[in-house]
């Protein structure tokens, strides 16, 4: 798939994670999985065409959703980031700049209508 | 007495001339005295005149002495011998100025003024004369008068000398008793006054009189002129009706009103006096002497003590106290009407000692002896009994007792009262009993009370408090201790000298301690308040302390599982939502419905066991044959050694085994009779010794099988999600005797590091 476009997913939950990965691919974009932050740092290195990041927050490891969050928007500007959970909408103050926020479940229709809009 | 000529003692017998016979001692004397020597010549040359004066001197019982010419001769008699002491038989016949030189110059005025014709007359004349060798003060009544001869010429003095030396002395005496008596009269402290005559004229006054009356002239005039402001009180009839009967009158504490200085009104005196007659040596009654005292501070000072009397008696009525006095002996004399209220007694019948009737007999002794005490020592008297009311009910009283002194000191009174304090007592009790309630129930609840006296720092508290600060038992110690158990970085909660002194200290903190016995740190929790003085200053600080450490772990426990509940409630929705949006894609929504409840049931299965364990942890096996439970259970066997897996992986494990499930009964072993399904896993080693699961699913006798065209969710879940959660590979083949599927992974642990945060 020339020209797809790069998305990165981190999700602890393997069945959540494969499931919207499927989902993403399905809708057209390429797809790297990441089960946490220290996974998603690597990717992030070796890709350095990943236009967008959608984190859970609540993942093990190192660094959680917002802080992985914060890493990749000093170290990779352009990246796109959307973050997710299960808990309370986190303050604007927590959450990246023009990142965005969509709470747990989620359909993944409205992540692919997310990802699209935010990447033109 | 140079010149008086030596005589012969003893007169001549035989030869006296006739004129001197019976003229006593002297008469021989004269008869046998040497004349011719003198200015006389010798006796038998005498004139008659001589002679005769001679005679008459000499039978006088009166001391006579004549001084015969200009030289004074003197011829004597026995009276004037006497007089003359050791200056007689030596004077006889000797000049008068050589015989008494001591009063020369009065004899020689003597002699001239009487030869010149006249008399002198001397009454109680002081001479000092030395008639025994010594001085002595003399008193002479002397007449001189001049002794003529038949010519009529003086030629001599003749002397009557009588000596009232004893009388002038007595006299003097009498003069100075009296003086005497007029200044005791004049500074005798009561009022004296001497009136004489019907008309009462004063005679005398006496200072004190003087003094009652303003000083005023009185002497020599009758008391209606003297004293007009007296008129009208009957003082003036009172003087005549003593003056008329001879009955003395003595009065008390009678009221005079005087001017006490002139022109000034009349002011109120009392007096106590008496009027007694004076009377005269025929009985007659000649005036009155007035003596008395003017009594007016005194009677003052009774009415003052009388009218303070009456207000003490005022205010004891008007207190709700029992109020009772005493004189100094200790038996009591009144009681005001409370004590009468109280206890039903009857006027008089607690005097004396009958108040101890209402004493508790077993306060009695007590009370007695206080009494006793206070009664020899003056000291306050201050006891507790109970009295008996009239209802019979004995309630707490305390009496106090203080002597009342005299001026001078003497003990006059006791002035006692008593206080019922029965129900402070019970009060006081019922505080005690709640206090003590209050202590069991902080006790029992674990609550530490401290006060904390903030000028000196003091922490007074409960045995609680030094269990709770792992500080050994003691009354009290200083803040700086207990602070000092607190932990540095809750130093800024916790209330400092400073924010005790304002009032500032926050009124309920929570800190961390730690404890000063075991070194443990505890959560305390203090509420405190503070107590004011009238101007607000905080003086104690009143504190609840309690050891929170266990419930501050509970808090964080269930703050813990409060996000750890919501963290898999989301997780679990986001679960079945991935698995409903992948189930229910295809076109056979009743094969999709199936598929799809079969799923959510194991997914329930599998969350049922782990509650079971607080969802720590489920057994390999419990979590398969719950998994397959479902299915036909005799078709399949399930075995392996003990293994335990957390919660992802048990879910993971359920939700795998339904999906080979579901497959062997739509398509495998389990959808013939004849079929079986075998489960097992094993533990061996991989390539460096660690330590590896290996769990198969075997089927056997069903259908032939071959691999599907399509990948489904069944799949996706088998071969990718589970061998993901467990961190290993998973195979799937189909066989022609029947489909096998293994999974190789790391011998399971509970905390696999995806696994962190599914706790």
């Amino acid at each position: 798939m020339p020209n797809a476009k790069k998305v990165l997913v981190v999700e602890d939950e393997a069945l959540l994670l494969f499931s919207i990965a499927d989902e993403l691919r399905e809708s057209g974009f390429e797809v790297f999985e990441a089960s946490n932050a220290d996974e998603a740092i690597e990717l992030l290195q070796n890709h350095v065409d990943i236009a967008l990041m959608f984190t859970d927050i609540d993942i093990p490891g190192s660094m959680d959703g917002l802080r992985l969050s914060a890493a990749v928007r000093d170290r990779w500007p352009p990246v796109k980031i959307i973050v997710t959970s299960g808990k309370a909408r986190p303050g604007s103050n927590d959450l990246p700049s023009e990142g965005r926020f969509m709470s747990k479940p989620y359909m993944p229709s409205a992540v692919v209508h997310a990802m699209k809009e935010m990447l033109g | 007495m140079s010149g008086v000529t030596e005589v012969a003692l003893v007169p001549a017998r035989g030869s006296k001339p006739a004129f001197l016979n019976g003229g006593g001692e002297l008469g021989d004397l004269i008869a046998g005295y040497d004349w011719s020597k003198t200015s006389l010549g010798p006796l038998s040359g005498w004139p008659g005149h001589l002679k005769t004066s001679v005679a008459l001197t000499l039978r006088s019982t009166v001391p006579i002495v004549m001084l015969w010419g200009e030289d004074g001769v003197m011829i004597y008699n026995d009276g004037y011998a006497e007089f003359a002491g050791l200056r007689h038989p030596r004077s006889l016949g000797a000049k008068v100025r050589e015989a008494w030189p001591e009063v020369a110059d009065f004899n020689d005025n003597v002699i001239k003024t009487v030869l010149a014709g006249n008399t002198l007359s001397y009454r109680d004349q002081p001479l000092t004369l030395e008639r025994n060798g010594v001085a002595e003060q003399v008193y002479l009544n002397l007449d001189y008068s001049p002794v003529v001869d038949e010519d009529g010429i003086p030629v001599a003095t003749i002397v009557f000398v009588v000596e009232t030396t004893q009388k002038v002395w007595a006299e003097r005496q009498v003069q100075n008793e009296r003086e005497r008596l007029k200044q005791m009269f004049g500074q005798a402290p009561s009022f004296m006054a001497l009136l004489s005559g019907p008309d009462h004229v004063f005679e005398l006054a006496n200072r004190g009189y003087l003094q009652l009356i303003g000083h005023r002239e009185v002497v020599g005039k009758p008391i209606r002129e003297a004293l007009r402001d007296l008129g009208g009180q009957g003082y003036f009839e009172l003087l005549d009706r003593v003056y008329e009967t001879g009955e003395p009158f003595l009065g008390n504490a009678l009221t005079v009103a005087l001017q006490r200085t002139p022109d000034s009104p009349p002011e109120e005196r009392f007096v106590d006096f008496v009027y007694q007659p004076i009377r005269d040596e025929n009985d007659d009654i000649t005036g009155i002497f007035v003596e008395g005292i003017d009594i007016t501070e005194r009677v003052v000072a009774e009415q003052a003590v009388r009218a303070s009397e009456g207000q003490f008696r005022t205010l004891a009525e008007a207190m709700p106290n029992h109020v009772w006095t005493s004189p100094a002996n200790g038996q009591l004399d009144w009681f005001n009407s409370r004590v009468y209220e109280y206890s039903g007694a009857a006027q008089g019948e607690l005097d004396g000692e009958g108040w101890t009737k209402l004493v508790h007999p077993d306060d009695l002794s007590g009370a007695s002896e206080a009494w006793a005490r206070s009664l020899g020592s003056g000291e306050p008297y201050d006891v507790e009994f109970r009295l008996r009311r009239s209802d019979g009910t004995y309630r707490l009283q305390i009496a106090r007792a203080v002597l009342i002194r005299g001026d001078d000191g003497s003990p006059l009174r006791w002035v006692g009262t008593n206080t019922d304090i029965e129900d402070q007592r019970q009060s006081y009790q019922r505080f005690l009993d709640s206090e003590r309630r209050l202590r069991l129930s902080q006790n029992a609840a674990g609550i530490a009370s401290m006060e904390v006296d903030i000028a000196s720092g003091e922490i007074f508290g409960s045995a609680m408090f030094w269990d709770l600060f792992g500080l050994p038992q003691a009354d009290s110690v200083h803040a700086s201790v207990v602070e000092a158990l607190v932990l540095p970085e809750d130093k800024h909660i916790r209330s400092s000298p400073e924010s005790r002194r304002d009032g500032t200290a926050a009124p309920n903190v929570e800190y961390r301690i730690r404890r000063a016995d075991t070194g443990e740190v505890r959560w305390i929790s203090r509420h405190m308040e503070f107590l004011n003085d009238t101007e607000g200053r905080p003086v104690k600080m009143f504190g609840a302390l309690r050891d929170i450490t266990e419930q501050k772990e509970a808090q964080a426990r269930q703050v813990l599982l409060t996000h750890e509940l919501e963290h898999r409630i989301k997780n679990i929705l986001a679960t079945v939502s991935a698995i409903a949006s992948q189930t229910l894609r295809g076109d056979d929504m009743e094969a999709s419905r199936a598929s799809f409840n079969g799923r959510l049931r194991a997914l329930a299965d599998a969350h049922d066991l782990l509650t079971r364990t607080q969802w720590t942890s489920a057994s390999m096996e419990t979590v398969i044959s719950s998994a397959i439970s479902p299915f036909p259970a005799d078709q399949v066997a399930v075995g392996g050694p003990m293994a335990v897996l957390g919660p992802k992986r048990a879910l993971s494990l359920a939700l795998a085994i339904n999906e080979l499930g579901t497959n062997s009964l739509k398509y495998g072993a389990l959808s013939v009779a004849s079929g079986r399904v075998t489960i097992n896993w094993s533990k061996e080693s991989g390539k460096d010794g660690e330590p590896l699961i290996v769990l198969s699913w075997v089927e056997s006798g069903g259908p032939p099988v071959s691999e599907p065209s399509r990948r489904g969710f069944g799949r996706f879940l088998i071969e990718r999600v589970l061998a993901a959660d467990f961190g290993g590979t998973v195979r799937i083949e189909f066989n022609a005797g029947g489909v096998e599927c293994r999974l190789r992974a790391p011998w399971p642990t509970l905390k696999a590091p995806n696994e962190a945060n599914s706790l």
